[in-house]
Formats: structure tokens, C-alpha cells, sequence
């Protein structure tokens, strides 16, 4: 697993989000709206991910980017714009869960699964993502965090350690116990 | 792959990117960012907001310090019901006590009051109002 390629790094892009949140900062409300169109669709599949049905999900991506901005002057550059967010939006999803656990609402919505190519490819390709969501709603919110922020975002564990509040070495051990659990709960 | 087989980890891995791929291609980023951008222009963070917020979680702390501390030399109760640091605190907005809740958290450790998000199995700090927050507060002071 190791040596598996990385998806294109969250952070890539070629104008840096600093010199928009700093253009925010000085008051270009169209700065905050280029860096929710930036940031918006990887912050959506992320909490969808982490469970959020898809019903919600245009909600928490809204109040995850509110948070993020009123909370701006405490982001020091120790990881991404786009990891920080990711890590907000945790929380996010996190206080939607308990809010639709509350009101016995199914968490994980079906909706949030792929349905893209062939009937072959849509068959084999829905039958993995079925089981990898069946089985991230039974990890610890910690371990299906850093695996979908190392498997579906592609950050390195660096990354990862930062935007949690952990260190690269705890982040690696928690990424390695959420695949060896998702193997043994997807069979 | 059939049903009973165990993934690999490359199938894993294409499934956790696919994982939520069309809910969030269905999101109207353009409508979130219109929404994002009026709720900041309605209200918009406070220039020195955190400078309130730390100087709020210092003087809560250390009230509280200091009446558990007339308590413990008195040795009696009640003083500690004669004045609160949280009623202070009437010019915070509810999000502000929000914020101020969180930092309290971080000061106080994993056993605090739950960080960005409200404590496991307690009540959802975005639920309440700023009365609300300010009697969470007065119950933390003591």
C-alpha cells in the first residue's frame, strides 16, 4: 500500500489559497467565494464519506466553510488551507451525526455511493464502495478520518498529523489499523 | 470480486475515492459560495474577536481558581454562587461563546467540553442560544 500512487495532492493548485485568504482578510468578499468553489466538492466528498447523507450535505459544507473563516486568524500555514478544512469539517459531520442520532435518523446515506460507468463496472465498482462505507461506520471516528484523508484525499501522513492535532508516526498506526479493520469487516 | 472476498487494498483504495464522488458532484458550489458569503456579510467575524475570546477563557479560569480557592480557606459553600465571571460576558454574541466553550475545551484537555464540535453524548453547543451558552459557562466556573 505503501508505494501505491497518491491522487493528486489536495493542496496542488496553482494560485496558492494564501494570497485568497489574505484578499478575503483585506475584504474581497469574492475571494471567499473562489475559495468555497475551490475547496467545496473535495470538502463534500470527504464528509460524505464520513457519513454526512447526501440530503445534508450541501448544509455541512456551508457551515464547515463559516466555521473556517470566523475561525481564519487561528490558521497558522501548519498544513493546507484545504486539510484544515477537511479537519473542520470532521467536526462538522461529526455534530450532524449526533443531531440526526438524536432524531433517529439514519447516518450513512446510500445516495453518497458512486453510480458511475458500465452496468459491469457499476456492479463490481458499487459492490466495493457498498462494503468500504458499510465498513467505515464501524471504525473509530479517529480511524476513518485519517483513512479517507490518506486514501480518498491523498495526503501524506505529515499532512494528515497536522490538520488532526497528532503526529505523522500516530497517523501511519491509525491508517494501518483502519485498513486492517475494513479488511476484516468487509468480508 | 465477489461478495465473500476480501478487499485489496487497491480496492479499497479506488473505492475511497469513488466513496461520496457523485453526492458531492451533485453539490451546487455556487449556491454554497453565495450562501457562505451572505452569512459572512450579515455577520462577520470581529476584528479582535479572539483577543475577547482569550481574555473571556483567562478571566472564567481564573474566577473560577479564585473562588474554589475563597472556598477551600472559608471552607464554607455558597460564596462561589455569589458571583459569576460568565455574566460578564453579556456583550459576546452566541457564536463568540461558542468559540470562547471550544477554547475552554482546549485549555481543559480531553475532558473538556468538545472542542469545535459539543462533547460525545452531550447536547449540540450549535443548538443553543446565547443564554443557553452563558449558563453552560456559569456551570463550568462552578
Amino acid at each position: 500500500m505503501e508505494s501505491m500512487t497518491l491522487p493528486q495532492p489536495a493542496g496542488a493548485e496553482p494560485s496558492p489559497d494564501a494570497a485568497l485568504i489574505a484578499a478575503w482578510q483585506g475584504g474581497d468578499e469574492q475571494a471567499a467565494a473562489e475559495l468555497v468553489r475551490r475547496h467545496a466538492r473535495a470538502l463534500a466528498q470527504f464528509v460524505a464519506g464520513a457519513g454526512v447523507p447526501e440530503a445534508e450535505l450541501e448544509d455541512v459544507v456551508q457551515e464547515t466553510f463559516i466555521r473556517a473563516f470566523r475561525a481564519l486568524g487561528g490558521f497558522r500555514g501548519q498544513c493546507r488551507f484545504r486539510t484544515w478544512l477537511l479537519a473542520i469539517g470532521a467536526n462538522v459531520a461529526r455534530d450532524q451525526g449526533r443531531r440526526a442520532a438524536r432524531q433517529h435518523v439514519v447516518p450513512l446515506d446510500d445516495r453518497i455511493l458512486d453510480r458511475g460507468g458500465t452496468p459491469h463496472e457499476l456492479a463490481e465498482a458499487g459492490e466495493a464502495v457498498t462494503r468500504l462505507a458499510s465498513g467505515l461506520r464501524k471504525l473509530s471516528r479517529l480511524q476513518r478520518e485519517v483513512f479517507l484523508l490518506r486514501a480518498q484525499q491523498g495526503l501524506e501522513y505529515a499532512e494528515i498529523a497536522a490538520a488532526l492535532n497528532t503526529s505523522p508516526g500516530a497517523a501511519r498506526v491509525h491508517y494501518h489499523h483502519a485498513v486492517k479493520r475494513l479488511k476484516e469487516l468487509v468480508e | 470480486m465477489k461478495h465473500d472476498e476480501p478487499l485489496d487494498d487497491r480496492e479499497l483504495w479506488d473505492a475511497a475515492r469513488r466513496l461520496g464522488a457523485a453526492a458531492a458532484d451533485r453539490v451546487n458550489v455556487d449556491r454554497v459560495a453565495e450562501a457562505v458569503t451572505r452569512r459572512l456579510r450579515e455577520a462577520p467575524p470581529t476584528r479582535f474577536g479572539w483577543l475577547r475570546i482569550a481574555a473571556a477563557v483567562v478571566a472564567l479560569l481564573g474566577g473560577g481558581l479564585a473562588v474554589r480557592e475563597v472556598v477551600r480557606q472559608n471552607g464554607r459553600a455558597g460564596v462561589e454562587s455569589a458571583y459569576f465571571v460568565a455574566d460578564d460576558l453579556s456583550d459576546l454574541s452566541a457564536e463568540e461563546l461558542r468559540e470562547l466553550l471550544a477554547a475552554l475545551d482546549d485549555t481543559s484537555g480531553p475532558g473538556g467540553v468538545g472542542g469545535l464540535g459539543p462533547p460525545e453524548g452531550g447536547s449540540d453547543l450549535t443548538e443553543l442560544d446565547a443564554l443557553q451558552l452563558r449558563a453552560v459557562l456559569r456551570t463550568l466556573e462552578g
